[in-house]
């Protein structure tokens, strides 16, 4: 038999197995499960929804306001940036190469510097204070006494007298004002009108000073020519004993050696190209020190006293 | 990239870096030692990356280091076996910031690192494909996803009803 057009065209499907009721699989966009739902509305929040998604949505959110509520809470699912901070953002930071060389070498140095000079002014100094220290002591303060003296007075008198001129003594009475300080024999005698000898019953302390502000004066407390004799050898004594402790070898210091140092120092941390040199007669005297650099050269002759 | 420019970066970046690695694991001394990896391997290749693309490389370098970190460390990675009792510990809390971020906790680590590029840094979902190595299509998934479960958590702890 010969296949007639007005039936069905020739199918991959028989007739037979065709769904009958095809359109009961279609779906509306109202049948949407809750999880299904939640997507696209998580979605639509992005607003990465295209015209199609948004369109059954609408239709959606007319026939069940609740869902629209419940998508409208997707808004309030934003992470809000915290107040947390690195900290160790400094030690990723870098520095350049001249950074890097005042803060690897010029400035230990300067310290070094420092510290040595501390050392050095802080030696003596602590000599002298451990020498001799009380538990008080007054240094130059001066004691003014003041005269009243008649208007019709031909002289009018005004003494001063500093303390290391004055004898006192470390009596607690010290501070009454009765006291009479002792002037010492060193003092000129002056002349004194009668009238103001018979009046005044003598010099009087206008503040009276409290009893343990005043104490008497050590005479080991000032310095003499010794003591500055040692300062000067502390110096070198501390320049000597930082030598031997980053050398472990003792070495006789001198101003040359300490410049020399210096200079070599200077060549090392910043690459200049300094030069400084002793010349000795044939005795091993030195004569003069000769400096040479690139910026500036000079020759200085060499003191007997400083030798 | 010049050094000032590595230092701009370090001062400009670092603490959204941190904040982002932090978030997502939740141990400072690990995002720490992540960032300071960052920026060490970011100094050792600093003349190769334009100063422009230097956020990127940034987080890109940190999820991937931080991925490794979670790898190596199976507390972290076994989200399935995550004791998610303290973040029921204070559900009273009306702060709902706080509550989303320890909420954030319970996600998958994926899920959990493209949510807080896209809400701290505001990257789009193309960057942020590229960040984690992923498909565009992938990362949408991972943040709807990731939403619908912060929201569910919300329910959950009556915090809407």
């Amino acid at each position: 038999m010969a296949m007639r057009e007005t039936d069905d065209s020739p199918r991959l499907t028989p007739l037979g197995d065709r769904l009958p009721l095809q359109e009961k699989l279609l779906r509306r966009p109202e049948d949407l499960s809750d999880e299904q739902f939640d997507l696209l509305a998580a979605a639509w929040v992005e607003d990465a929804l295209d015209n199609n998604a948004l369109e059954e949505l609408d239709q959606i959110f007319t026939s069940s306001p609740s869902r629209k509520a419940r998508a409208e809470s997707f808004r309030n699912i934003r992470l809000i940036p915290c107040n947390d901070t690195w900290n160790g953002s400094k030690k990723a930071l870098r520095h350049s190469a001249v950074n890097l060389t005042l803060r690897r070498s010029i400035i230990p140095v300067l310290a070094a510097a420092a510290v040595l000079v501390a050392f050095i002014l802080a030696g003596p100094a602590a000599i002298r204070n451990t020498a001799g220290r009380l538990p008080v002591s007054l240094h130059e303060v001066a004691v003014m006494t003041e005269l009243t003296v008649p208007a019709a007075s031909p002289i009018t008198m005004e003494r001063r007298m500093a303390v290391s001129e004055v004898i006192t003594d470390p009596d607690p009475d010290i501070g009454k004002a009765d006291h009479q300080p002792v002037i010492a024999a060193t003092e000129t005698p002056r002349a004194v009108p009668i009238d103001l000898i018979q009046r005044a019953a003598g010099p009087g302390l206008i503040a009276e000073l409290p009893a343990r502000e005043l104490a008497a004066t050590r005479l080991n407390n000032i310095r003499n020519q010794a003591v500055q004799e040692d300062e000067t050898n502390w110096i070198a004594k501390g320049i000597v004993f930082l030598a031997k402790a980053v050398t472990k070898d003792e070495k006789k210091v001198n101003g040359y050696s300490v410049a020399n140092a210096c200079v070599n120092g200077l060549n090392t941390v910043l690459g200049w190209d300094m030069e400084l040199r002793k010349v000795s007669d044939a005795a091993g005297e030195p004569l003069s020190v000769n400096f040479n650099s690139s910026l500036l050269s000079f020759s200085a002759p060499v003191n007997k006293s400083s030798r | 990239m010049t050094v000032k420019e590595y230092n701009n970066a370090v001062k400009e970046f670092g603490d959204h870096v941190y904040r982002f690695i932090y978030r997502s694991i939740k141990d400072s001394h690990r995002a720490d030692d992540i960032v300071q990896d960052t920026y060490e391997k970011l100094w050792r290749c600093v003349t190769e990356i334009e100063y422009s693309a230097v956020r990127s490389w940034l987080f890109t370098s940190a999820y991937n280091r931080m991925i490794d970190v979670i790898r190596k460390d199976s507390r972290l990675v076994d989200v399935e076996y995550y004791d998610d009792s303290s973040l029921f510990a204070d559900e009273r809390s009306n702060d709902l910031n706080e509550v989303l971020h320890r909420a954030l906790a319970m996600l998958p680590p994926v899920q959990r690192s493209v949510i807080l590029l896209r809400d701290y840094e505001g990257y789009s979902y193309r960057e942020i494909a590229d960040i984690a190595g992923l498909t565009e299509a992938q990362v949408k998934t991972y943040i709807f996803r990731g939403r619908v479960s912060l929201r569910n958590y919300l329910e959950k702890i009556s915090v809407w009803q």
